[in-house]
């Protein structure tokens, strides 16, 4: 059997070292093979971002010095990796893209400036000549002249393009979208989910993909991975996630997303609102919310794996297809 | 290429809502070729141009579109917060730029706005009492007492008890907040609520308990809205009737229901293609979204669709299709006629 790439176990991410300061992550723990795309989905606060970062040692010192669990990257403890080793695996071997492409872009470089760096770390000769074919390789037209152009005179939709340009040039295993596609509208989405479908084809790489989105899920993922109040509460292949969902939580979520392919007279709604950081209920942090809660709900709900790679934690899984609209 | 009238049909029809009690009365708001053109350096930009539409009692109208196509800016026509440089808004059959103060009063009460963020639309300093009640103080005619009931009575409508009403909206999360606006447009028992994105900025499981609230507004009291969204899907839960908006113009109308499953321009099909459904099984389109909505300061001859149009013909590039009217709705392109598609 292949190893996989990336390996969390155990990831617990408190705020400060304190043992009982609150965590943002609680316990996290997935697989991600090579090629292989997973959705994090979950709403905000969830703590998404928390553990994308995670990956790559980005989260701040007081989140860093409250990180337990172990993330290994082919085999790797990232937690134990030295500054140098660190620089080295990010962008050559795992890339990020935000969802505000400004952030990753330098605003008074010309677009030019910064991908011919980009190649030029991942040692690449004839820097114009390939800046000119990464730009075309994301569908920008006219690649020659956008080179002398500068951030901001691009659309949202073409600066995330030319992120993606950037984060690929030098051949990473794993791109990390963290919502890359949260602020464009729908059309713009639409392309450039075809777009990255390509480049993960071309490229053969693997994608975390950050989302809150289940439809993005349904377009872009091989795999799945609900977040509820820094837990994973249930992952799996994503045609069966999304035919038999069986945690409380996701059914509830999926069945309250609007369609364009009927209208109900009224959505079915989840109750309440996620707990904050620091206020997450004890046992199963859903169960304030659930329809299904008991008492047992109360303490901490069993693992189980109820077809091959479905798993989810929780005390009363709910084994009913889900007709999805 | 595809035969268009195969390529358009996108998805089967399912379960329906049933439908509302057909609209009473003649409208409340109207818009009348109605234009916006800002002074921009490097010219003229026509936000909006020649929009005609109608809220009637009872109605709920959606207007999609792209970001940048106008939909803010028409919501600001209509709400008197800014002037058209064409055409009119019409309050009760009367234009804006003819009413009395007293009329504009009259018309400031009966259609109320709640606005995308809930972060900068409430007074951060005021106590929710005071905000809701704002509305209701221009009107002298309701005792202190009445005041004080309607708050409580808003507040119950929009799922928050009364507790509420005596703290700041900084102590709310988003969802609450956006309650709480609901329920300042509501105080002055408006007959039309204006929406400009309600919903964008909340979370999944908020954004339908929000919507549902709307909903229960509309059929449980007959509030007239007007929901604006660049989502097709929460346009197809909240609203009877459906005007698509491509830079700044009119493009297509109809039901709610037809627009969603078999529209008829090239543009609807390409938006309700980039609404991805929560379904990994549901089919390919043939109509996938293309290309970039180009500078409203210099749009496309002809049909402005056309730089994006996988149908588009040599016609389209030099003739503006006007908007006809069809069996189905109103549709602006060259080849779709009331027959349908050639
Ligand atoms: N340095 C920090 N100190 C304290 N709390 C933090 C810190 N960083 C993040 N948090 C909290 O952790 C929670 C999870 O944050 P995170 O950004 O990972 O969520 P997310 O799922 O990505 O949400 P979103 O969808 O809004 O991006 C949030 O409630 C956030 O306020
Ligand atoms: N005050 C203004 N001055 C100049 N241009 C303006 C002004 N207000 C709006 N515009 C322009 O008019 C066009 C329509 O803008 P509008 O805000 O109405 O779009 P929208 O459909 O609401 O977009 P979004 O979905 O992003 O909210 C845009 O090109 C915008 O840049
Ligand atoms: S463990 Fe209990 S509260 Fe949690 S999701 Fe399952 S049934 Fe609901
Ligand atoms: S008029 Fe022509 S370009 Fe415009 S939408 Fe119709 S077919 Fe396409
Ligand atoms: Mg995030
Ligand atoms: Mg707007």
């Amino acid at each position: 059997m292949t190893e996989p790439l990336l390996s969390i176990r155990d990831l617990t991410v408190r705020v400060g070292k304190h043992p009982e300061a609150p965590s943002i992550l609680d316990r996290v723990s997935l697989d991600l093979m090579p090629g292989e795309t997973l959705g994090l989905v979950g709403e905000s606060g969830s703590g998404k971002s928390t553990l994308g970062m995670s990956v790559l040692r980005l989260n701040s010192p007081r989140l860093a010095a409250g990180t337990t669990g172990q993330i290994l990257w082919q085999g790797r403890d990232v937690q134990k990796m030295s500054a140098r080793q660190l620089r080295r695996i990010r962008g050559e071997e795992i890339s990020m893209i935000l969802q505000d492409p400004m952030a990753s872009l330098n605003p008074v470089q010309s677009i030019g400036v910064q991908l011919r760096e980009a190649l030029r770390r991942s040692g690449k000769r004839n820097l114009s000549a390939a800046a000119e074919a990464a730009l075309a390789e994301v569908n920008i037209p006219s690649p020659a002249d956008r080179l002398r152009a500068y951030p901001h005179q691009m659309s949202g939709g073409m600066r995330q393009r030319i992120v993606s340009a950037i984060g690929l040039a030098q051949d990473p295993n794993l791109l990390i979208c963290d919502e890359p596609t949260t602020a464009l509208d729908a059309t713009i989405q639409y392309q450039f989910l075809e777009l990255l479908a390509a480049l993960r084809a071309a490229h053969d790489m693997a994608m975390l993909f950050i989302t809150h989105d289940f439809g993005v899920v349904a377009r872009i993922c091989d795999r799945v991975a609900v977040m509820y109040a820094g837990r994973i509460v249930e992952t799996g292949p994503v045609a069966e996630i999304f035919a038999r969902p069986a945690h409380p939580y996701t059914r509830a979520l999926l069945a309250s997303v609007p369609s364009t392919r009927h209208a109900p007279r009224r959505l079915p709604v989840i109750e309440g609102q996620p707990p904050a950081v620091g206020n997450r209920p004890r046992g199963c942090p859903f169960h304030p919310r659930c329809a299904a809660a008991t008492d047992q709900c109360q303490s901490v709900p069993p693992r189980a794996e109820i077809r091959p790679g479905h798993v989810l934690d929780c005390w009363h899984p709910q084994e009913i297809a889900h007709d999805p609209a | 290429m595809t035969p268009p009238d195969r390529a358009l049909r996108v998805v089967p029809e399912r379960a329906e809502t049933p439908p509302r009690p057909a609209p009473s009365g003649p409208p409340i708001l109207e818009a009348r070729r109605l234009g916006r053109a800002f002074k921009v350096r490097g010219g003229l930009l026509h936000a909006l141009s020649n929009v005609t539409l109608s809220c009637a009692p009872g109605t709920s109208l959606g207007i999609v579109g792209e970001s940048g196509c106008g939909k803010t800016t028409l919501n600001r026509l209509l709400l008197a917060l800014d002037r058209p440089t064409s055409g009119e808004v019409m309050f009760r059959g009367k234009p804006l730029s003819d009413m009395s103060r007293a009329e504009m009063r009259v018309y400031r009460r009966a259609v109320q706005p709640v606005f995308q963020n809930p972060y900068s639309s409430l007074s951060p300093r005021m106590k929710v009492r005071r905000i809701i009640a704002e509305p209701l103080s221009a009107s002298r005619e309701m005792s202190r007492a009445g005041v004080r009931d309607r708050v409580i009575e808003v507040l119950e409508q929009v799922g928050l008890s009364a507790d509420v009403a005596d703290r700041l909206p900084s102590e709310f999360s988003g969802g609450q907040r956006q309650r709480i606006a609901i329920a300042r447009a509501l105080a002055s028992r408006p007959e039309l609520l204006l929406l400009d994105e309600p919903v964008s900025s909340q979370d999944i499981s908020i954004q339908a308990q929000i919507l549902n609230i709307l909903k229960d507004l509309q059929e449980d009291y007959g509030l007239a809205t007007l929901f604006v969204s660049h989502d097709l899907a929460t346009v197809r839960f909240m609203c009877d009737e459906v005007v698509v908006i491509y830079l700044g113009r009119v493009v297509e109308r109809g039901p709610a229901a037809r627009i969603c499953t078999t529209p008829d321009h090239p543009y609807t099909a390409a938006l309700l293609a980039a609404a991805l459904p929560a379904d990994p099984a549901a089919p390919a389109t043939d109509t996938p979204p293309m290309g970039e909505l180009p500078s409203p300061l210099s749009p496309p001859s002809g049909c402005a669709y056309h730089t994006r149009c996988p149908f588009a013909q040599e016609i389209c590039k030099q003739e503006r299709p006007v908007l006809k009217e069809t069996p189905r709705g109103e549709v602006a392109c060259h080849r779709v006629s009331a027959e349908g598609w050639s």
